[in-house]
């Protein structure tokens, strides 16, 4: 998968590019609206994720260029910006943008954005994610084993699948909590809730013989494992 | 070494935004006196700045230095918002930095016990302060009369919103939930501004709650009580709407202590009051509209 990140700081764009080459993406970069403009001119990419202050203009004037053109229609456009407002967030979705996303926010959420937008704007992700006998049908929102189903409640199927796009990662606790419920639960808040969910997780996944896919990593978060 | 690092960032940030802070408590106090002043030459006609009185040359000397002092103040609290405008956006960017380096850092082969417990703790900690970051953000643009469209909101309605939004908690303590919403009920307020408020409302009445406790929420044309089951307040229940107060009968260090003070913030601005009732562990908050 191809994609482009369009951020002027320069850290914070290292730290992308790093978290995402690991991830096995072909990742580009821009660091002001004109180099974005041109790359998205002359190249294509599966998911484009821009950030909104930038030098030489706002971010959302390449959403508009993005969505006023037919031959990037499949490109999935996510946002990153320090914006937190609701308003600014539902602007930018009007404008085409796929999804939005505010700073400071964690790794595991943008790479599991990431490859949800990508399968939904371009097909990039088939319909099931698979690892081995555990197959997770991502339009019916079910799980199967094997033959056998796994019936799991909404919640618990958000939490796997929240795991399995970070696959053999460490996925914190706060990630977990936050991608579930959003940024407004605080963490100890919501922690015991997560304990709960987790648990029952574990136990179906057992239930159905289907082996620890599960790791607890001291305390910190979780791992999803596929061998 | 990575680890000592961050710690000594995360400290820095810490450090520097309780700095933050005591500037905004004594722009504050500068705010107060102003303000008081303000209300003085308002009363007081010979203080008036009418041309008239600049004719006497006693009041001329005063009506130019009362001029002096309002210019400054204006400086001031010009300064005071590019200030907090400037350091709170400013602070964001490296705080998404140390919090990518601390989740790769997450990654790294044959961590040990320690080490995850230590990266844990930088990454528990800068989210707390990136979560104050941004409160402040918001009392500083509600002063700053930042929100300043309003439309007309029906309480009801805003009220199912919240407790749509935090049903999974509701439910996972076992809350009961018992209510009176009249639908016709409205305020002319800013939409965000009323969600900010509800939300912490509610957040409060759900965090603070016991397990299969309730929430009685009684709205009328006056006001909005919210009334919930909880534990006994070890301080009087005024304190609650001071900044950085929490009850110190909560062992555990949660939240920030600043969910009260914005609400407050919020009447204030629309000149609305609130209310914070407390008998042994039935906490009631009563939003008086204007």
């Amino acid at each position: 998968m191809k994609i482009l990140i369009i951020e002027d700081e320069q850290a914070l764009l290292e730290l992308m590019l790093k978290y995402f080459s690991r991830e096995g993406y072909l990742c580009e970069f821009a660091g002001s609206l004109k180099e974005g403009f041109r790359k998205v001119t002359n190249y294509s990419y599966d998911c484009v994720i821009v950030d909104l202050n930038l030098p030489g203009g706002d971010g959302s004037k390449l959403i508009e260029m993005l969505r006023g053109d037919e031959e990037h229609n499949q490109t999935g456009v996510l946002v990153v910006s320090a914006r937190h407002a609701v308003q600014e967030r539902v602007k930018m979705l009007e404008l085409g943008a796929d999804d939005y996303l505010v700073k400071p926010f964690n790794l595991s959420e943008l790479n599991a954005r990431i490859k949800a937008v990508a399968r939904r704007k371009t097909g990039q992700f088939s319909k099931s994610i698979e690892y081995g006998n555990l197959v997770l049908e991502l339009d019916k929102r079910t799980v199967r084993f094997g033959e056998s189903q796994i019936d799991l409640t909404k919640k618990e199927f958000d939490i796997l699948l929240f795991l399995a796009r970070n696959k053999n990662r460490v996925v914190t606790k706060n990630s977990i909590a936050e991608h579930l419920w959003g940024d407004h639960m605080d963490e100890t808040f919501s922690y015991d809730f997560l304990y709960a969910h987790i648990k029952n997780l574990r136990r179906k996944l057992s239930e159905a013989n289907c082996g620890d896919y599960l790791q607890t990593v001291y305390g910190i978060g979780y791992k999803f494992e596929a061998v | 070494m990575t680890t000592i690092l961050s710690v000594s960032l995360v400290f820095t940030l810490l450090l520097l935004s309780y700095v933050f802070i005591q500037y905004q408590v004594l722009l504050d106090r500068i705010q107060s006196d102003y303000t008081h002043l303000q209300n003085l030459i308002e009363e007081d006609r010979t203080f008036s700045l009418k041309e008239e009185v600049f004719q006497l040359p006693e009041s001329a000397v005063l009506g130019r230095l009362i001029a002096g002092v309002m210019d400054d103040y204006k400086d001031i609290r010009q300064k005071k918002r590019q200030f907090t405008e400037n350091a709170s956006h400013e602070l964001q960017t490296p705080l998404a930095i140390i919090q990518g380096h601390a989740e790769i850092l997450l990654q790294a082969p044959k961590l040990r016990k320690v080490d995850y417990e230590a990266i844990g703790a930088i990454m528990y900690q800068l989210k707390k302060v990136s979560r104050l970051n941004e409160a402040l953000i918001l009392l500083t643009k509600i002063e700053h009369n930042g929100f300043s469209s309003n439309t007309r909101m029906f309480i009801a309605q805003s009220v199912e919103e919240q407790l749509e939004d935090f049903e999974p908690l509701i439910k996972a303590k076992n809350i009961e939930i018992k209510k009176q919403l009249p639908l016709n009920i409205s305020v002319e307020m800013n939409d965000a501004l009323l969600e900010i408020l509800l939300c912490n409302l509610f957040k409060n009445a759900i965090k603070y709650n016991v397990s299969r406790g309730y929430i009685r929420i009684v709205l009328n044309a006056y006001s909005l009580e919210i009334t919930n089951s909880g534990y006994p307040l070890n301080q009087a229940a005024e304190q609650m709407f001071l900044r950085f107060k929490r009850d110190d009968s909560f062992q555990k260090e949660e939240g920030l202590g600043l969910g009260l003070s914005i609400v407050r913030r919020i009447c204030d601005f629309y000149q609305h009051t609130i209310r914070y009732e407390h008998e042994a562990g039935t906490h009631r908050l009563i939003w008086v509209f204007n």
